[in-house]
């Protein structure tokens, strides 16, 4: 800890992810996205990337869960009637749709993650516990036209660690959202992913210039520490 | 323009980009950050990519008040106190490597008023131009940004300005997120370190509607001018 501004800052890793300060975000780890059967791999999209990262955060869910560190699901939810599709909304997909040699031919923001069907759920591998927080979402980054800030401040919480899909596209823009709302702003580098390995590339470089990315391991052995009881 | 679950969307960058609909948002072209006397130039950072914008930029902005585009510029704003601090940006400032011995133009300049936190006089507002104060990266966090474009009947925004993988980053990831129609001025848009500003305008290209200046000029002088 530090003084600066007459402000108290963390400055080691240690201290910026206390487990009584910290929250880890689980970003649109859903059926549709994920797993085989779902959306993304029905229409032909290579899942690989988004399966392997299960494992990493399955593993940092669970040392936080031991640890006490608050657990956040966000959930990419749209409505049957589309009501929540907004004309921008709608343009941006078809931007993504056309996208040079990533050319595709559906539009998963419209046609997925229908709310309460099986592709909306939270993959097995990594379902939410009685206690953990879901929070739905209608865009990309999970802080707009969502409760995620209140249920965060509301629990003390001043750091988040991201993961989950997509690197360029809601993880990287809960990741501005979490800056933007003044929350210390961690990603876990081996837990992020997406179907497109470009926008990967992309979004990688541009999280790894401006937040911290630590492992699933270091992450773990983090709150392994944490967790013991202090030897008298 | 095409009809999609029963709303009209807007598909040809004419139609996005109409000026009676359309806002210009240029953002953090500030002395302290820009011109050569200015804060970073003063502490050794190159503005040079950033003097090398104004030009394109000030024809955008030019062609789009001849067609009655909204021009919005949005400041970096601190005040004396530095009332708007707060841990995790001051943290965020330093990139995570707090380093008080480092001073941070976030922190130490862009103070309310002065001559450095001015839009450079190249692209000095005009009295009808809005004028929106910031206090973190994106353009949109704690201002009244959505209120007055929505209220002035705004449905699309260029992204311009500085720095790109940051400021200019984060108010094109806002504008998205509050459903306005993105584009970003591919040679508007300038950051110090090379590498970076490459990094950000990938994803900003990858992303949004990317138009030019020469582009935005020839769109603009097409359609009718202003009645005078």
């Amino acid at each position: 800890m530090r003084i600066d501004f007459d402000t108290k800052i963390y400055d080691s890793f240690e201290e910026l992810l206390d487990p009584s300060h910290t929250a880890v975000i689980v970003v649109d780890m859903q059926n549709d996205l994920v797993t085989p059967g779902g959306f993304l791999d029905n229409v032909g999209e290579d899942i690989g990337a988004n399966r392997r990262i299960i494992e990493p955060i399955r593993t940092v869910i669970n040392a936080a869960r031991q640890a006490g560190v608050m657990i956040v699901y966000i959930q990419y939810t749209m409505d049957r009637g589309h009501a929540l599709a907004t004309p921008a909304w709608v343009h941006q997909g078809g931007i993504l749709e056309y996208m040079g040699e990533r050319k595709r031919s559906y539009r998963v923001e419209m046609e997925a993650c229908f709310e309460g069907t099986w592709g909306w759920e939270v993959i097995p591998e990594l379902a939410p516990e009685p206690g953990d927080v879901c929070v739905r979402k209608n865009n990309m980054g999970g802080f707009w036209g969502t409760n995620l800030d209140k249920v965060l401040r509301g629990n003390g919480i001043d750091t988040v660690v991201i993961t989950g899909t997509a690197t360029h596209g809601c993880v990287l823009d809960t990741a501005v959202g979490a800056a933007g709302n003044d929350y210390y702003t961690v990603y876990a580098k081996d837990c992020v992913a997406t179907n497109d390995p470009v926008g990967h590339e992309l979004g990688m470089a541009f999280l790894a210039q401006r937040y911290l990315g630590p492992s699933a391991e270091d992450l773990v052995t983090c709150w392994a520490s944490a967790a013991k009881p202090v030897a008298a | 323009m095409i009809e999609v679950h029963g709303k009209p969307v807007y598909q040809t960058t004419d139609e996005i980009l109409r000026p009676e609909r359309t806002a210009i948002l240029v953002v953090d072209m500030q002395n302290d950050l820009v011109s050569p006397d200015g804060w970073s130039a003063t502490r050794g950072h190159d503005v040079g990519p950033k003097l090398e914008i104004l030009e394109p930029l000030r024809r955008t902005i030019e062609a789009g008040r001849q067609a009655g585009v909204r021009i919005v510029y949005i400041v970096y704003t601190q005040d004396d106190l530095r009332s708007a601090m707060a841990p995790a940006w001051i943290f965020s400032c330093y990139n995570g490597n707090v380093d008080p011995e480092r001073p941070t133009v976030a922190l130490d300049a862009l103070f309310d008023k002065t001559w450095g936190w001015e839009v450079v006089p190249e692209l000095a507002p005009e009295p009808e131009d809005f004028i929106i104060e910031k206090t973190r990266r994106g353009g949109f966090w704690a201002t009244n940004l959505d209120k007055a474009l929505r209220g002035h009947g705004i449905e699309s925004v260029v992204v311009t300005g500085t720095a790109t993988a940051g400021c200019v980053l984060d108010t094109a990831v806002g504008a998205h997120a509050y459903d306005y129609y993105t584009a970003v001025l591919t040679d508007g848009v300038a950051e110090t370190n090379q590498e970076r500003h490459q990094k950000g305008l990938a994803v900003l290209v990858d992303r949004y509607v990317s138009v030019t200046s020469d582009e935005l000029v020839a769109l603009w002088s097409r359609v009718p001018q202003r009645a005078l």
